[in-house]
């Protein structure tokens, strides 16, 4: 029979040793056994998420370790308590979201707190410049958390299937100097969109930008597209060059999709840099921007 | 007829419940809770509202059986029965009588499982439970204790 004993934890304590000794068990005692399933397997067996070989043979152990059926029974209400934690922290923005219709006098305390956060994220970034070091960065958690969720789930991704085909066309159209050739071009491909076809309306786009270097539509439209298809990093290659070639109108839709990259990449200092503008801006992305950063904030003050 | 806004308030909770418990992880699970929202969204002018959650619900599940397929997990687990069966009873000494223990919260119990039999760190215990690195200390240590102090009445 081979050896199917695991190590016990190697960070073990000095006062966990201790405790664990009052109680009688030494090291050689929680040097524990190999053969348990993964505990994320237990409920999902029961509940049937599992191929039926696996799931059989994970509830037959079950039905026969004493160690795995107090776990399964300790995990759910665990699970549970913890997702409705989850839960509220993921609902709280679109509530934020959503106060943009309460009436009188909160209107005017929702976008003063939403300043009142781009200030204090602007502090924190000029301090953090001054001390001469790097940015801090925020823990694995909370970068954990603008990929996807809570920042990028309610605040990006309910409008994300629309925009790059509705309000880049439309923010195009809306371009007075904007000629036929790029804009257009780039419209025609984000129709493809519409009908599923984004890796070829990325294909068309990247011939459109690499045609018209100087036109910075294209680019747009390819960045927000690559959003879409999950690439963020590249997105952030197509977006940063353009971005200073676009007329006003468009770079605060530039500023808006490379905060949306960088949140994905997990570099939420750079995403900030470019959110706390387009907060205190007052345009269209204004809302979305404090709310976002408000999510920022909101997540660095609970480390 | 609802908006998007308000379906997400109301069965996000429940959403989330069901991939947690699916997937055993709050990364995974929440990115499949959203995977679900987002094919909600895209699909909201042809779902009743009178589907849901149960629409929600089939789309976790879905998608958490992707997500095992995905890990290969099973197939991992396939092979490991071959050479090491899944036995009834592990080897260890942490004696399974005292996991009993009727003043161990279910956190306590999970903490003390995923610790002393799963052999995991106190970061990956907080990342199946939800819980920060502190709190997994300060489950453990009051756990002992309590286990100590149930273990000195019994005697």
């Amino acid at each position: 029979m081979t050896d199917t004993r695991r190590p016990a934890p190697s960070d073990l304590e000095q006062d966990e040793r201790q405790a664990l000794d009052a109680l009688g068990f030494g090291p050689e005692a929680i040097a524990t056994s190999a053969n348990c399933p993964d505990p994320a397997l237990l409920l999902a067996a029961r509940d049937a998420v599992l191929a039926d070989g696996l799931r059989d043979r994970v509830n037959a152990h079950v039905a026969a370790c004493p160690f795995c059926q107090r776990l399964a029974q300790a995990l759910e209400p665990c699970y549970d308590e913890a997702a409705d934690a989850a839960s509220a922290q993921l609902v709280s923005p679109v509530r934020a979201l959503a106060a943009r219709r309460l009436p009188s006098a909160w209107r005017w305390l929702l976008p003063a707190g939403g300043l009142a956060l781009a200030a204090s994220m602007g502090w924190w970034l000029v301090t953090a410049i001054q001390d001469g070091g790097p940015p801090p960065q925020p823990p694995a958690q909370v970068a954990e958390l603008a990929v996807p969720t809570p920042f990028a789930v309610t605040v990006l991704q309910p409008n994300r299937p629309d925009i790059p085909a509705r309000d880049i066309e439309l923010l195009m159209r809306g371009e007075e100097q904007v000629g036929a050739t790029p804009a257009d071009q780039a419209i025609d491909a984000l129709d493809l969109t519409r009908r599923g076809r984004l890796d070829d309306a990325i294909r068309q786009l990247e011939g459109v930008s690499a045609r018209y270097p100087e036109a910075s539509e294209p680019a747009l439209a390819l960045g927000a597209l690559l959003l879409e298809a999950g690439a963020a990093e590249r997105a952030i290659t197509v977006l940063e060059p353009a971005r200073d070639r676009a007329s006003d109108g468009l770079r605060d839709e530039f500023d808006w999709y490379l905060a949306v990259a960088y949140a994905r990449s997990g570099r939420l200092n750079q995403a900030a840099a470019r959110l706390v503008p387009l907060c205190e801006g007052g345009g269209p992305r204004s809302a979305l921007a404090c709310a976002a950063l408000d999510e920022i904030g909101s997540s660095r003050a609970t480390r | 007829m609802s908006t998007f806004e308000e379906l997400y308030r109301l069965h996000m909770p429940v959403v989330l419940r069901a991939a947690w418990r699916a997937v055993g992880r709050r990364d995974v699970a929440e990115e499949i809770a959203a995977d679900a929202f987002l094919a909600l969204h895209r699909q909201l002018d042809r779902i009743d509202a009178g589907q849901l959650p149960a629409w929600l619900i089939t789309v976790v599940r879905n998608k958490a059986t992707d997500h095992w397929r995905r890990q290969q997990v099973e197939q991992r687990h396939a092979d490991g029965l071959v050479t090491s069966p899944m036995r009834g009873r592990p080897e260890g000494g942490f004696a399974p009588e005292l996991l009993d223990a009727p003043s161990l919260k279910p956190v306590h119990r999970a903490c003390l499982v995923l610790r002393y039999v799963h052999g995991m760190s106190r970061a990956e215990i907080g990342t199946r439970l939800g819980l920060s690195d502190t709190q997994v200390r300060g489950h453990l240590q009051y756990a002992l204790t309590l286990l100590r102090k149930e273990l000195g009445t019994a005697r």
